[in-house]
């Protein structure tokens, strides 16, 4: 089954939030316009505006407040990818050029802010401290995740704890706020909130194993960019930590990562069957799935619903998600 | 006044905790903040007499991390790819502490419960990043047009929080305010103006319209003057603060 079949129920509200994240970013300056639109058009699953919208419906669904929210998280994240971008240096995003290539660094980090404001602007259309407090938080943690990322770059004697700590800034805490936010606006209790945000939290956690998982068994063609790339840019991640319990394969790793070498395809792919004769990739999916059940398990006690099958399947689906 | 100094510092000493970070400002220089804004921010705030101790806190804090986060981000290198590894770390981090000083404002101001004031500088932040792409992208802009962007984006900021403290009217001399100070200060540290020679690096020296230190600083001496003498009764505490910044230099007018 595919993604969108899961929430096939949302396509009207999703077409709404796609034209309003269009309005959204019509900048004044035809050039922050394009670059705004590129991204927007580059598509992505829009999977954060689905968990607000679905953690709603569990509660009260109103769609004109509901949606601001939605908008919001979308354009955080786009925000974000830009200036990644800029921080990776990326060439590409999901085949196209990224903004940084295609107009310069300076350009799109003006985008990236330009595009943050627009979604502060949007947020604060409602007046519930709960929600500002509850995001502001997420978006400061995400930063100090994403400045640890450089900070744990290279650092081989970092432990699970350091790449789960990481990995809860850098994914998770984003979806528990999407999903908790949309539970606050469907007059949810705190308590049932809170079930939305580990539910959130635990979906992100599996989310981000499998993404890190994919980077080395992926191809080139289906990841967008090169197999191996994270650990080329010194991203230690979890199938990198269990093959690394593997004196012989470690120190081969962290030689040929630290020589500073370009590293071609070939050496990379050797270096990649290495890690797959380990049990790393095994191990890391257990992993995934253990955070897949505790989301499951988060659901528990919420009344059916169809919103709540769609929350449960999507979980599934991306526990379940093999390239 | 014995109050406005105590506060002055009280308030930079929670400035300057926010922004610290060992790990950042290890790799990139700690932010610079503006004094004649952060003056300009205090007395702004201070005039505003309804005020809350911890209302006047939040905007005077929330405004200088937007402005330093803004700040941060146009030191972000045109150059795309790094030579080095450590001048990749520099521009990675250069980023994302802007990025954090945003966040921390979103934060500070929501916990205060101080919505429409998060709206107010994200209006700013906006308005300010549609100014800096046109001052950056169009390459032929006329000498007043690039001036004029150059006068708002410098000001941007403050003139939202004083039109939302207290009236549209202040914009103007905000404006002038600001980049007079800015350009008298440039030319007394360096014996020349940055702004001048931004103008210069951008045009071909020999066919651009020159630009003159002294005449500019003069020209923006002279529109905060008359800015001052158009004020209305509402507004007339612009005019004791402006009094007090050039008596306190003790500069000679240029007048």
């Amino acid at each position: 089954m595919r993604l969108p079949k899961i929430y096939g129920f949302l396509t009207k509200d999703m077409d709404t939030i796609e034209k309003t994240l269009q309005k959204s970013i019509q900048a004044e300056h035809p050039v922050l316009r394009d670059a705004s639109t590129a991204l927007l058009k580059a598509g992505g699953k829009r999977i954060r505006p689905v968990f607000v919208l679905l953690s709603c419906q569990i509660g009260d669904y109103d769609f004109e407040k509901i949606q601001k929210v939605a908008v919001t998280l979308e354009l955080i994240h786009m925000a974000t990818l830009v200036h990644d971008d800029v921080i990776d240096e990326a060439e590409l995003r999901r085949g196209k050029p990224t903004t940084a290539s295609q107009y310069g660094n300076r350009i799109a980090m003006y985008t990236g802010d330009f595009i943050l404001a627009r979604a502060l602007e949007e947020i604060t259309k409602i007046d519930d401290p709960r929600i500002h407090t509850l995001l502001s938080k997420t978006l400061v943690e995400v930063s100090i995740g994403e400045i640890e990322q450089i900070q744990f770059k290279y650092q081989w004697n970092q432990n699970f704890r350091d790449y789960l700590r990481r990995i809860k800034r850098k994914t998770a805490l984003l979806i528990a706020c999407s999903c908790k936010l949309g539970a606050l606006v469907g007059g949810l209790s705190e308590q049932d909130a809170n079930k939305m945000y580990r539910y959130g939290y635990n979906v992100g956690m599996s989310y981000q194993i499998i993404d890190d998982i994919l980077d080395f068994t992926s191809t080139a063609k289906e990841l967008g960019k090169p197999a191996g790339n994270d650990l080329l840019q010194g991203n230690i991640t979890l199938p990198v930590l269990y093959a690394m319990e593997d004196q012989e394969l470690r120190n081969q790793l962290v030689t040929l990562i630290n020589s500073n070498q370009d590293i071609d395809e070939k050496t990379m792919q050797k270096l990649i069957a290495c890690l797959k004769n380990t049990d790393a990739i095994q191990r890391s999916y257990a992993v995934s799935d253990l955070y897949l059940q505790k989301a499951l398990k988060s659901l528990d006690g919420l009344k059916s619903s169809r919103a709540k099958k769609s929350l449960q399947d999507i979980a599934t689906f991306i526990g379940k998600r093999r390239s | 006044m014995t109050t406005f100094i105590t506060t002055d510092r009280g308030y930079r000493k929670i400035l300057e905790n926010k922004l610290y970070d060992s790990y950042i400002h290890k790799h990139i220089r700690y932010p610079v903040i503006d004094e004649e804004k952060w003056n300009l921010l205090l007395f702004l705030v201070e005039q505003h007499k309804s005020l809350t101790p911890l209302q006047r806190e939040k905007y005077i804090i929330s405004t200088m991390l937007v402005q330093i986060a803004l700040d941060t981000h146009d030191f972000v290198p045109v150059k795309q790819h790094a030579d080095t590894e450590n001048e990749m770390i520099e521009k990675q981090l250069q980023v994302l502490s802007g990025d954090y000083y945003s966040g921390l404002y979103y934060l500070l101001l929501a916990e205060a419960g101080e919505i429409q004031f998060i709206q107010i500088l994200a209006n700013a932040i906006r308005e300010i990043n549609e100014l800096k792409v046109t001052l950056y992208y169009e390459e032929q802009l006329p000498l007043e047009t690039w001036l004029n962007i150059k006068m708002k984006l410098n000001a941007s900021v403050l003139v939202h929080v004083a039109k939302y403290l207290h009236d549209p009217e202040l914009e103007s001399i905000i404006q002038n305010w600001l980049m007079y100070r800015r350009l008298d200060t440039e030319e007394a540290d360096n014996g020349y103006t940055l702004l001048r020679k931004e103008w210069e690096a951008r045009n071909n020296k020999a066919t651009s319209i020159p630009l003159i230190d002294g005449k500019l600083i003069r020209d923006f001496e002279k529109a905060v003057y008359r800015d001052v003498s158009e004020l209305s009764s509402s507004s007339l505490f612009m005019e004791q603060f402006i009094y007090s910044r050039e008596t306190k230099e003790i500069r000679t007018s240029r007048l």
